[in-house]
């Protein structure tokens, strides 16, 4: 087992574009739901010596440093630590202070994740992000000073109203700080959020494509200049310094997931946690089982598809003799002329070990997979 | 001896404009006549009363018998209903023909409509006498003086003639009887001729077969009797005859000359069963002449049906056949098209007939399908001289072998306020109509004649007038022959591919307009892909109009976590549905929607 995530369904407030679970919850409800954390690693039983640890949320800095601690120590108790190489904690820059970056240090942190999403306050107060401007450039010295020395930042792009110009001074301003890590998210309109609901009030202008494209285009020359190289749709790293858990998502490696809401995929097997984290606490605190909701499990052909709609997000692509492997067939067999014809169209390069997308396929990545899942789906069909 | 002479029958119709009060002054005379004689006819129908309740079946009378008392005096009314619409003209026609008189009801809250005018000029051309009755006076908005004008000045009828009425409260209605007593003529014909009887209508049911409804007009028909039909010369044994009172078949012994019934010979299809067809004795088919006006119903308007999924194929098939059992008038036959697979061409009398059929289909089989916008019939006369009939564009013939296109011309007739005479003679002429009189009926409303090409009509004509006019407008019209026209094959390129399913025959002085007005619909429908795709209008190998769409630049998710995998792989399952239901041409991905898009477009700028 390589990855192991856990994750915190709390946050501050809830931010104008987020669709993800999270709410609001009072200091009750979080140690309530570190029992239950500690309750589904006993119960679950399972021996755990990941090479990555990655805390998400929400936010886990939403939690006090004796509460992080108190994490910290469920996670020792359970998780054998030898291997580990890579221990990431997703952090709000607003949430951070030098008790918190300490416990994080001493839960043995190696990288902080930091959802900055703008140096720009209008952005900022636009986004419904709860800090004041300069707090990015506070919380990395923190962490830093704790001696958490990897540091990532994700920003947003694509904003409505945001020009090339702006999106220029978040990158300088996040590549100053010395990130060898960023992750750039087109901002995405999720239904029945209030950004989306103030888009279809006409109150906002969504970005338009084609300064969409550039805006992507950009990220990516500006990263390049600084040394960090695209490595995934929206990710840039400095070589050797990708988030290697992640990796393990989009390589179709196994992960196992702790927490309300949290997913795993073992050889192909998905389970998939309660949502909601009181009812996550309820099932396991009260009936004293596990909170499962979901299990399934992919045939060949959907490890085959899944893998391509994960890995083709890489630059590396997607290893082809792995495809092999979990589909039972060579991938230029069953996407014979979707490949083909995508290839033709400069979206796709396949190589001898390896098939990938271009920049250009990547901008349309949904597309070339639905080109690619079609013609596998209908092959298995047959 | 027959219950009621000759001369105490009287054979008529109802005409009206739709919603001027027809089926309610059906009520009222169904009323007044049950009034005469309630427990007598219970009796009659308390069995087959009965039998209609086990099986759950519903009569759709087509003609109902009322038995009247008049001054003292025991007549007998024969109500023969009619379809009402244009798109029934030919079936209108025969009912009409089986009468001898005719109510011709107008509501004097609204006046003389269109289809006032096209139905009493069936019923004059069936030598009718009609009975003007102006309706609806009880209302406050009722102009009943204007009315009595119209009726004078667009039908020369005198104002004497016309009775004041109101199905609603009864008024009039009294009069109204009495009318038809003195003014309808009894039946003429001749007992002791060998029988000869006219099919006005039928309809199938699925207990008794085929029922006609015909009206006797020499001779006698009863059950047993060996019956010959003189179109296609068909023999059958008579199984029951009778009449239809207070919703039920009531058997009688015989129907006699002037009598309206119906026959049953437990007839299995419609199809056998012409209507407007003669009923002879077996004995002397050849002898007897067959009555006037006979036409096998001719589709005019056609468009084609697909399954959705090619799977259903054959329940479209097997759903079709049953819908034909009982429409006589309505075609199919299997056809294939390169975009949008098999399926099959259907034929109807019109618009109103195709939405009539389409919708039954629908609900009666439970299929998804597509349907592609109308065409009318075409005639074409080849460069070798033959004559073809052509009910689709993609079988139009190659440009060399046409000499000549013909196209079926309606005389169209429109009412409305006069205010929009302006504005109906620029559509009208845009649809290529040639003016053709103006009448005006009373001081603020117009009746407009043209000759227009049905193609035209059909083309969301009515919607037009509709709003132009306000709502005011009513039209009508009916179908005078085959002209030629200066019309091309409109063929539209996808990808450089011929789409067949979008082709359209059009007036070349309209081909340019219709052509990149149809891509810019096609535009629209057709979703961006990963490539530029081109759009093409042309006419045989002539480009004439040309459109792009762009290719797609953008559409990646954001993230792409672990836990997102799920929903990912949801939504993929879902566009992946969305592309197999999409019809692949030229290797691009066409909606179903596109197909009948193109209906939306028209010839105007
Ligand atoms: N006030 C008033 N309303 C009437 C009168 N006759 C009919 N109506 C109303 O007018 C509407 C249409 O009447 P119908 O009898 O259904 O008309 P129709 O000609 O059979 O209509 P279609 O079968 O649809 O062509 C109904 O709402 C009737 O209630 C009348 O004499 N006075
Ligand atoms: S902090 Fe993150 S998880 Fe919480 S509401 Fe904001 S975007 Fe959503
Ligand atoms: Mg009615």
């Amino acid at each position: 087992m390589s990855a192991l995530y856990v994750h915190v369904p709390f946050c501050v407030r809830k931010c104008e574009y987020c669709d993800f679970y999270s709410e609001a919850a009072g200091e009750r409800d979080i140690e309530r739901y570190l029992d239950a954390l500690e309750r589904e690693f006993r119960l679950r039983h399972e021996s755990l010596s990941p090479r990555t640890l990655f805390i998400g949320g929400g936010t886990p800095t939403r939690l006090s440093a004796a509460q992080l601690t108190r994490l910290g120590q469920t996670l020792r108790r359970h998780v054998d630590f030898a291997r580990l190489s890579e221990f990431t904690v997703e952090i709000n820059p607003g949430t951070l202070d030098e008790r918190k970056a300490a416990s994080l240090a001493d839960m043995g942190v190696t990288r902080a994740s930091f959802g900055v999403q703008s140096f720009d306050a209008g952005f900022l107060k636009q986004l419904g992000r709860v800090y004041e401007v300069g707090k990015a450039e506070s919380a990395v010295g923190l962490a830093r000073g704790a001696g958490i020395a990897r540091i990532s930042m994700d920003l947003m792009f694509a904003l409505p109203g945001q020009t090339l110009e702006h999106l220029r001074e978040d990158l300088r301003r996040a590549l100053v700080l010395g990130s060898e890590h960023l992750s750039l998210y087109a901002l995405t309109y999720e239904d029945d959020t209030p950004l989306t609901l103030a888009l279809q009030r006409g109150e906002i202008e969504p970005c338009p494509e084609e300064l969409e494209r550039e805006m992507f285009s950009l990220a990516g020359q500006t990263c390049a200049a600084s040394g960090l190289q695209r490595y995934e749709v929206s990710n840039f790293a400095r070589p050797g310094a990708e988030c290697v858990h992640n990796l393990a998502y989009w390589r179709q490696d196994n992960w196992r997931g702790y927490g309300a809401g949290a997913h795993g995929m073992v050889e192909g097997e998905i389970s998939e946690n309660a949502a909601d984290h009181a009812a996550y606490a309820r099932c396991l605190l009260e009936e004293n089982r596990l909170p499962i909701v979901r299990r399934e499990r992919l045939s060949p052909a959907q490890r085959a598809e899944t893998l391509l709609l994960m890995g083709l997000r890489l630059s590396e692509g997607v290893e082809l003799a792995k495809f092999e492997r979990l589909s039972g067939s060579p991938f230029s067999a069953v996407c014979v002329e979707s490949s083909r014809a995508l290839a033709r169209r400069g979206l796709l390069e396949l190589g001898e070990t390896h098939v990938r997308c271009t920049d250009e396929g990547l901008l349309v990545l949904d597309r070339v997979i639905l080109e690619l899942a079609s013609e596998l789906g209908a092959g298995v069909a047959r | 001896m027959p219950e009621y002479d000759q001369s105490r029958i009287r054979n008529f119709s109802i005409i009206a404009h739709i919603d001027h009060g027809k089926s309610t002054l059906a009520d009222r005379l169904l009323q007044a006549s049950t009034a005469v004689d309630q427990r007598k006819i219970r009796e009659q129908t308390m069995d087959s009363m009965d039998l209609e309740r086990e099986r759950g079946i519903t009569i759709k009378a087509k003609a109902v018998a009322l038995p009247m008392v008049v001054r003292g005096e025991k007549y007998l009314f024969n109500l023969i209903d009619t379809p009402g619409h244009v798109d029934f003209g030919y079936e209108v026609s025969r009912a009409l023909a089986a009468c001898e008189g005719a109510l011709l009801l107008v509501d004097t809250t609204q006046g003389i409509q269109a289809q006032t005018v096209a139905n009493m000029y069936l019923a004059m051309g069936a030598d009718l006498h009609v009975i003007p009755c102006a309706n609806k006076v009880d209302m406050q908005a009722s102009r009943f003086e204007e009315t009595v004008k119209e009726l004078e000045q667009v039908f020369g009828l005198k104002a004497e003639e016309v009775i004041k009425c109101s199905g609603k409260t009864g008024f009039g209605v009294e009069d109204i009887i009495q009318a038809a007593v003195d003014r309808i003529p009894q039946p003429s014909g001749n007992p002791d001729a060998p029988l000869k009887a006219l099919i006005f209508d039928a309809v199938y049911d699925d207990y008794r077969g085929v029922v006609m409804y015909v009206r006797v007009r020499d001779g006698f028909i009863e059950s047993r009797q060996k019956i010959a039909l003189k179109a296609t010369k068909s023999q059958f044994e008579v199984l029951e005859v009778g009449v239809v009172r207070l919703g039920q078949f009531i058997k009688q012994d015989r129907l006699d000359t002037g009598c309206v019934g119906y026959v049953m010979c437990g007839i299995k299809t419609i199809q056998d069963v012409g209507i407007g067809d003669t009923i002879t004795l077996s004995s002397n088919l050849e002898q007897v002449e067959a009555l006037p006006g006979y036409k096998k119903p001719q589709p005019m308007v056609y468009a084609g049906i697909y399954p959705v999924n090619a799977a259903d194929f054959d329940a479209l098939r097997k759903g079709l056949a049953r819908l034909s059992l009982s429409d006589s008038a309505f075609t199919y036959a299997p056809e294939n098209s390169g975009a949008l697979g098999t399926g099959f061409r259907c034929g109807y009398l019109g618009l109103l007939h195709m939405d009539i059929v389409q919708e039954r289909l629908e609900r009666e089989s439970g299929l998804d399908l597509v349907q592609t916008a109308p065409n009318v019939s075409y005639e074409v006369l080849q460069t070798d001289g033959s004559v073809i009939r052509v009910d689709s564009a993609a079988d139009m013939p190659e440009i060399t072998k046409i000499q000549e296109i013909r196209e079926p011309v309606a005389r169209l007739n429109v009412i409305a306020p006069t205010d929009c005479i302006g504005d109906i003679m620029k559509l009208t002429i845009e649809r290529r109509g040639i003016y053709e009189n103006q009448e005006h009926l009373g001081a603020d409303r117009v009746m407009l004649t043209y000759r227009v090409p049905l193609a035209e009509i059909i083309f969301d004509y009515f919607d037009r007038l509709k709003s132009i006019t306000r709502g005011y407008g009513t039209m009508d019209y009916e179908i005078i022959g085959f002209e030629p026209g200066d019309l091309v094959k409109l063929r539209i390129l996808v990808a450089g591919e011929d789409v067949d399913a979008l082709s359209m025959i059009v007036h070349r002085q309209f081909a340019e307009t219709r052509g990149r007005k149809v891509l810019v619909k096609l535009r629209e429908e057709i979703p961006r892909q990963l490539f530029v795709i081109s759009l093409q209008a042309a006419i045989g190998g002539k480009i004439i109009a040309g459109e792009k769409i762009s290719a797609l630049r953008k559409d990646v998710l954001a993230k792409c976590y672990g836990g997102d995998v799920s929903r990912k792989r949801k939504l993929l399952e879902k566009q992946k549905r969305g592309k197999a239901r999409m019809k692949m041409i030229g290797g691009v991905e066409v909606p179903q929607s596109a197909f009948l898009s193109i209906l939306q477009v028209s010839n105007e700028e």
